[in-house]
């Protein structure tokens, strides 16, 4: 239970007990309150005064299923608000089985530092100067990483556009197989690392520190529960191992909520060529794997391995997300060329959401046509080239959408909005309008609601219940990006004791009772924490609308407009 | 009087019908003014696996009858980001 204090401007590492204010939280609970509680709102998210932190969930480390998930926090450079990005892969389990609850990155190396941070497997941790890795690609990175530190490490890094302090700019980090293939993509976070002169932070997996359990069979019990529940389930049992994530693209598709063509339409006639169906049967002709374990603890699988015709590996994993902003909204509908997107975007250390919007915006703009899938490659090439428009591609849509004075820009508070068109799922308009994240599908995933059950229990085009089920579903995500349950294995709520599980859970490792109104209370802890940090940053309420686009253009082929009102938006949180 | 209905399975749901080609989806009949829920019921699929149902190309209700020669595309339930 200790901090990893590093101060890049003094080259200098140290351990800090946990205070108590930090005390039995984890994950998002714990990095939105500390840089609510340290980060001047005002300050350059770019310079000495931003703080990195990056923690592993309350659970990781423990014997519960599919909880290596890490917290990703600072202020952001594309939203100007709080972050946490949100990240699978090894490093939040082996964090946690060091004992270590956060490390903590201040101040700034001078310009052109290059550093790796190391922690051994009895969590010891130093700074390395690591001249000799700038300007690496991740992949290229963290072979050179793995030939000096060896293979059982995790690998944490940034790539060119981390260190060309994009905004778009992500946080790699290592799969089970090695491979810096998953992000903490949202936020231009990898900016903020590479503002630091650090390149990446390499974690031994073979750590056996963990924090200890405070009532050891209690917690198993309820482990198990839980687990045997996300197996039983349908989706996260069979179709997220069939599909993984891609599962979504033919449903949102046809439900005329996949933004297509810079969300000029709502449905792409090219979907059944990138759905989630189509792209299982290439990768199984192929020789590629579905069915393939990402990340540590995983139970689902549902991750994969593309490859090329010739059975070369492409990328990994071809996620739903990603499959979207360089497919439908591109007007692209070559699965190889989204494959290629992906790994470069990975390799060069980028948002694929981020990349694919700002792609979209500078067709929409005329810069080149939509569906010119070469010309999206170049334009990320680009960025890896430090070229000027390599350098507004990977800054963001809005920096895109400002160079050409293109007004049809899908961000709210800076952040480009997700795979799911809120002029047809009307929630979604809360959620991205509202999230202190800025467009973010994870931190209020209503669509359920408003889809299943035949058509939603919800009227998907009403604003009626659209606010009370984005709020409730932002609070008690909150709380799970808090205790590092994977938002999949949330299947597992539906064990025999539903979410009191978790409290129970929560009650056997720190020893203190857990309740209903405690879950509660930490999804309100996180959400309080940071739409406090963005008022002080300058946020108010006008900052909780969307784009006029969303208002004003009917979205093909059910014409609708986002219908909820500003007034009703901003009283989503009243607190 | 009958109607004949195109089904495509989308997920895992073409499990429940044996034989089923996911290039051409599957023929049925049923009678006319069946509707969504009568088709699922035919197909043997439980309901509780179906998320979103469409017919040509709209979002449909579990009573919204079906036309002839309508094109049914069935989908698993759904979850996540």
């Amino acid at each position: 239970m200790k901090f990893v204090r590093v101060d890049m401007s003094a080259k200098t590492v140290k351990d800090q007990t946990v205070p108590d204010a930090y005390r039995g939280i984890g994950g998002r609970a714990l990095t939105s309150s500390y840089i609510n509680d340290h980060v001047p709102a005002t300050c350059d998210p770019l310079g000495p005064d931003n703080v990195l932190i990056f923690a592993p969930g309350y659970f990781s480390g423990t014997p519960l299923v599919n909880t290596s998930r890490l917290s990703v926090g600072a202020k952001s450079p594309l939203t100007g608000g709080i972050k946490e990005s949100n990240v699978g892969g090894t490093v939040a389990a082996a964090l946690a089985n060091l004992g270590i609850t956060a490390i903590i990155v201040e101040g700034r190396a001078p310009v052109d530092g290059c550093w790796v941070l190391s922690i051994d497997e009895q969590g010891r941790a130093a700074l390395l100067d690591a001249a000799d890795c700038k300007g690496l690609r991740t992949y290229a990175l963290v072979e050179k990483l793995k030939s000096i530190h060896g293979d059982h490490s995790s690998v944490t890094c940034i790539g060119p556009a981390g260190e060309f302090q994009l905004a778009a700019a992500s946080i790699q980090t290592t799969d089970l197989d090695g491979r810096p293939c998953r992000a903490a993509g949202r936020g231009g976070l990898g900016a903020v690392m590479g503002a630091k002169g650090l390149k990446a932070i390499i974690v031994s997996r073979s750590g056996k520190l963990a924090d200890p359990l405070a009532a050891p069979d209690a917690f198993k019990d309820a482990a198990k529960a839980y687990a045997k529940a996300v197996k039983a389930d349908e989706f996260s049992g069979e179709i997220l191992p069939a599909l993984g994530s891609a599962c979504l693209v033919a449903p949102i598709n046809e439900a005329g909520a996949l933004p297509t063509r810079n969300a000029r339409e709502g449905q792409f006639e090219g979907a059944e060529k990138i759905s989630g169906e189509t792209m299982a049967r290439i990768i199984r002709e192929r020789g590629g794997k579905n069915t393939h374990k990402g990340c540590a603890q995983c139970i689902i699988d549902c991750s994969n391995e593309f490859v090329d015709p010739a059975g070369r590996y492409v990328t990994s994993s071809l996620e739903y997300e990603t499959i979207w902003s360089m497919g439908a909204m591109i007007g692209n509908s070559d699965l190889d060329a989204i494959a290629r997107l992906d790994f470069l975007c990975d390799d060069i250390g980028l948002d694929t959401i981020s990349t694919g919007v700002a792609v979209a915006v500078a067709m929409d703009a005329g810069y080149k046509p939509f569906g010119d899938a070469a010309a999206a490659i170049a334009m990320v090439e680009e960025v890896a080239a430090g070229s000027v428009f390599g350098k507004l591609i990977g800054n963001g849509p809005a920096a895109v959408g400002r160079h050409f004075n293109h007004h049809r820009v899908p961000v709210m508070k800076g952040q480009s909005m997700a795979a799911y068109d809120p002029r047809a799922i009307q929630g979604m308009a809360v959620t991205y309008a509202t999230s202190p994240m800025g467009g973010d599908h994870t931190a209020g995933w209503v669509v359920d609601q408003n889809l299943e059950a035949f058509g939603g229990t919800l009227d998907r085009f009403s604003a009626e219940g659209q606010v009370e089920a984005s709020r409730a579903t932002q609070l008690h995500m909150a709380a799970v990006d808090s205790v590092g349950i994977c938002d999949f294995a949330q299947t597992g709520l539906a064990s025999p004791e539903g979410i009191a599980n978790v409290y129970r859970m929560m009650a056997a490792k720190s020893g203190n009772p857990f309740s209903e109104k405690a879950w509660q209370e930490l999804g309100l802890r996180v959400l309080r924490a940071e739409r406090a940090f963005n008022r002080r940053a300058g946020f108010t309420p006008a900052d909780d609308h969307l784009p006029r686009m969303f208002y004003e253009e009917p979205l093909p082929p059910y014409n609708k407009v986002v219908v909820v009102s500003d007034a009703a938006m901003e009283k989503t949180f009243d607190f | 009087m009958t109607v004949q209905i195109t089904v495509k399975l989308y997920g895992t749901l073409d499990r429940w019908v044996a034989g089923y080609n996911p290039d051409s989806g599957c023929g049925v009949h049923l009678a006319a003014q069946s509707t969504v829920a009568d088709l699922i019921d035919h197909l043997g699929i439980p309901p509780r696996s179906v998320g979103l149902v469409s017919v040509n190309g709209r979002a449909a209700k579990k009573a919204d009858a079906l036309p002839d020669r309508a094109l049914v595309k069935v989908f698993h339930p759904i979850f996540g980001g």
